[in-house]
């Protein structure tokens, strides 16, 4: 009763009425070349069953170009199909059915392909889009546990899982910690070794079809990591309230590096260039802080951002009284190691003297510069005057 | 011939770009050997012939933050610039204390977690960062296995939350990888979770174009495996009943299926210290034993003598068992695992509790 129920769940998916034969573990496994070869019913690395004669004989079939066309492909599945389907390895036991279960996969994906719409020409390259419809993962190995009362079944041979066609090689008994125990068998060793051949051919085939994509994929990840490591890193900083701010007032997503920047009570260390006299241009340190302002960041990896903010500015000489005015911030993340990024400030100063005329002020992103010490840095210009 | 690709992603802290997972992999490789056929084979030979693992590390992404942001840690704390944000309560709790050394655990540690929960670009950068290592090793395996899928992850403590993130992430943006790794055309064959802390961190805020917060749920997240939409055949999470890391919204679905997911939670230690560390994790044959049959694909791994020799090793080596360890700990948090949790009570259990370990 359990095995019919065991079987009936692993071994026949849905197929009504089917019963497989089960084969002694101990006739397979007192095979010579069971020992050798006998990885065919699991998922080891090794795989020394590709080794195997049998296995081999696959490697006859011809290799696809790195850029195949459907044309190729077809022919290549055609191959695998034609290798299968006269098999001598199929013909006893389970064989017959193995084959045919084998057979309903591979013409699934034949007629997938010839479904593709429009058709591509049979001269050029398969692009992804056609393969998409045809390539899958059915041809991977499973494997699958099954608890019935108490006992519980595993099985590390389990193909196109829960499909009418499911195909199961082995099923052991697990019982505690240790490694499981022989059970039944449901191929032969080189039922086994066929199918898998079978199998591993149709999977190399897709990895060619998938393998110009993953690369396209990994690209396309390498672009959106740069935009990150731009935006966060070279891009114009944010201190601790501007970054959590920003994380919620700007437009992004993990693979869209956001564009735009809030700049918000941002102090930046610089110098004040009083520009009223033609002849003599006095410089200040002085101390900025761009009230608000944006930035925005230009190239797919964020590679350069402009921005404008409002700024206040305060130096250490009183009788500059306060500045107001606006500031350009510019700078480009690939030059940020070596230049840092600027900010340009045109301020209106309330001098004691009574002038009210413009004064320039440029700053560098020294926070960006020099990471540690800044907070001595800015405590020390706002202790004698307090912060604006 | 194909190798077994183990992605290995990291926890919270600084670590070394080129080196860090090597304890890890060291570790594994050791254990793997005292299980035949493996025992025969040098560790050079297994990671030339068997297995490749491919370190994902996300750190950087933190230390940009961390470098910066410690020299300000006072003004964070008191200004008022920050207030109103969902980390200023636990910024202050920090400020307030007098123990540095708790200060320095929160800084090296703490804050990444931190951030990962409250930062939306920190997020969506450690995310970009991991999916990109992610594919990377995906293109280097499809390669030289000729389209087998052999790709395992085991993660580990912040590690399992990022890791969750990221193949959700990645899977739902089908514009950036064409469908490759939609689950009819791959599914992770693995995933193995070591101190699993995706539940407690799950995102309160959007980070994707294509999928909303609730998406990232981790019960009803497309990591639920058993299911031909699930991105991964199966789902193992591990914990340690001793490490404090796993007793705040611990994870424990209650209806996942058997056959693809295993929760396993193990009682042995020796220093409380070592409780939450990889090594001591993966160093249980209850863990690595059923971590290699999955990885190699072989449920017949482990002899019954070898088995009985990992028993007996972990008696030696670990020959503490778990009882009401950390009772100060303990004080701090409801031990319920639905119940919900503060951001500062989180951030203060954190630090105290990565305070008592390595």
């Amino acid at each position: 009763m359990l095995l019919s129920i065991l079987l009936a769940a692993l071994a026949q998916g849905t197929t009504p009425g089917a019963e497989w034969q089960v084969l002694p573990p101990e006739s397979v496994e007192a095979q010579t070349a069971f020992e050798r070869f006998g990885d065919a019913y699991s998922g080891a690395p090794e795989a020394n069953w590709k080794s195997a004669g049998l296995a081999r004989a696959w490697g006859e079939l011809e290799d696809l170009p790195a850029t195949p066309t459907l044309a190729e492909v077809s022919a290549a599945i055609a191959a695998a199909r034609a290798r299968v389907a006269e098999s001598a390895v199929f013909d006893e036991h389970n064989g017959p059915r193995i084959r045919r279960h084998l057979l309903l996969e591979i013409d699934g994906v034949l007629r997938a392909m010839a479904l593709t719409t429009p058709a591509p020409l049979d001269s050029e390259p398969l692009d992804w889009e056609t393969a998409r419809t045809f390539v899958s993962g059915r041809f991977e190995r499973e494997s699958a546990t099954l608890t019935v009362d108490d006992a519980t079944f595993v099985t590390d041979s389990m193909f196109f899982a829960g499909e009418p066609s499911q195909v199961v090689l082995r099923l052991d008994l697990k019982s505690g910690l240790g490694g499981a125990t022989p059970f039944a068998y449901y191929a032969t060793l080189e039922q086994a070794i066929e199918f898998r051949a079978a199998a591993a051919r149709m999977l190399a085939i897709f990895g060619t079809l998938v393998q110009p994509q993953l690369e396209r994929t990994a690209q396309r990840l390498g672009e959106i990591d740069a935009g990150w490591t731009n935006y966060l890193e070279h891009g114009f900083s944010q201190y601790p309230w501007e970054s959590w701010a920003n994380g919620w007032l700007t437009d992004f997503a993990w693979s869209r590096p956001p564009r735009s920047q809030w700049v918000l009570l941002h102090p930046e260390l610089g110098l004040v260039f009083d520009t009223r006299s033609t002849r003599s241009a006095e410089m200040e340190a002085a101390l900025l802080v761009h009230g608000l302002g944006y930035v925005r960041y230009f190239g797919d990896e964020r590679d350069w951002f402009a921005g404008l903010s409002a700024t206040a500015s305060i130096t250490d000489d009183a009788s500059y009284g306060w500045g107001f005015g606006p500031t350009l911030h510019f700078g480009h993340a690939r030059l940020a190691s070596r230049v840092p990024h600027v900010s340009v400030s045109v301020l209106w100063h309330d001098f004691e003297d009574g002038g009210n005329e413009p004064v320039l002020a440029a700053t560098l992103d020294l926070w960006r510069l020099v990471d540690r010490g800044n907070e001595l840095l800015y405590s020390s210009r706002l202790a004698p005057r307090g912060a604006p | 011939m194909a190798r077994t690709y183990v992605f290995l992603v990291h926890g919270v802290g600084k670590h070394a770009a080129d080196t860090w997972s090597d304890p890890w992999q060291r570790v594994l490789i050791d254990k793997l050997r005292t299980f035949a056929p493996y025992s025969r084979r040098s560790p050079e030979e297994l990671e030339r012939e068997s297995i490749r693992f491919v370190p994902i590390g996300y750190d950087a992404v933190f230390e940009g933050f961390r470098q910066r942001w410690q020299n300000l840690a006072g003004a964070l704390a008191s200004s008022d610039f920050a207030a109103g944000t969902a980390a200023h309560g636990a910024l202050a709790w920090v400020a307030d204390q007098s123990d540095d050394a708790l200060k320095n655990v929160f800084w090296e540690k703490v804050l990444d977690a931190l951030l990962w929960a409250t930062n939306p670009h920190a997020r969506a950068a450690v995310i970009a960062r991991v999916s990109k290592q992610l594919v990377d090793g995906l293109v280097a395996m499809n390669e030289e296995n000729q389209g087998e899928n052999t790709a395992h992850i085991v993660a580990h403590s912040l590690g399992t939350s990022v890791t969750h993130d990221a193949l959700i992430a990645l899977r739902a943006a089908a514009g950036v990888h064409g469908g490759t790794l939609e689950p009819a055309r791959f599914q992770w064959r693995s995933v193995t979770m070591l101190a699993n802390t995706s539940r407690l961190l799950e995102p309160r805020f959007d980070v994707s174009d294509e999928l909303d917060p609730a998406d990232f749920k981790v019960y009803g997240s497309a990591m639920k495996p058993g299911a031909r939409s699930s991105l991964v055949k199966s789902y193992t999470s591990v914990r340690q009943r001793v490490d404090p890391i796993t007793w705040p919204r611990r994870f424990q679905p209650m209806d996942w299926p058997n056959s693809a997911y295993a929760d396993i939670e193990t009682v042995h230690f020796d220093q409380l210290a070592g409780v939450h560390d990889f090594e001591t994790y993966v160093a249980n044959p209850f863990v690595h034993l059923p971590l290699f049959q999955t990885l190699m694909g072989d449920s017949r791994l482990g002899k019954p003598e070898e088995v009985e020799r990992a028993l007996k090793d972990l008696d030696r080596d670990f020959p503490r068992v778990a009882d009401v360890e950390f009772p100060q700990l303990r004080a701090l948090i409801d031990l319920d695992p639905n119940r919900p949790i503060s951001l500062r009570q989180l951030v203060e259990f954190l630090v105290k509790a990565f305070r008592e370990l390595h």
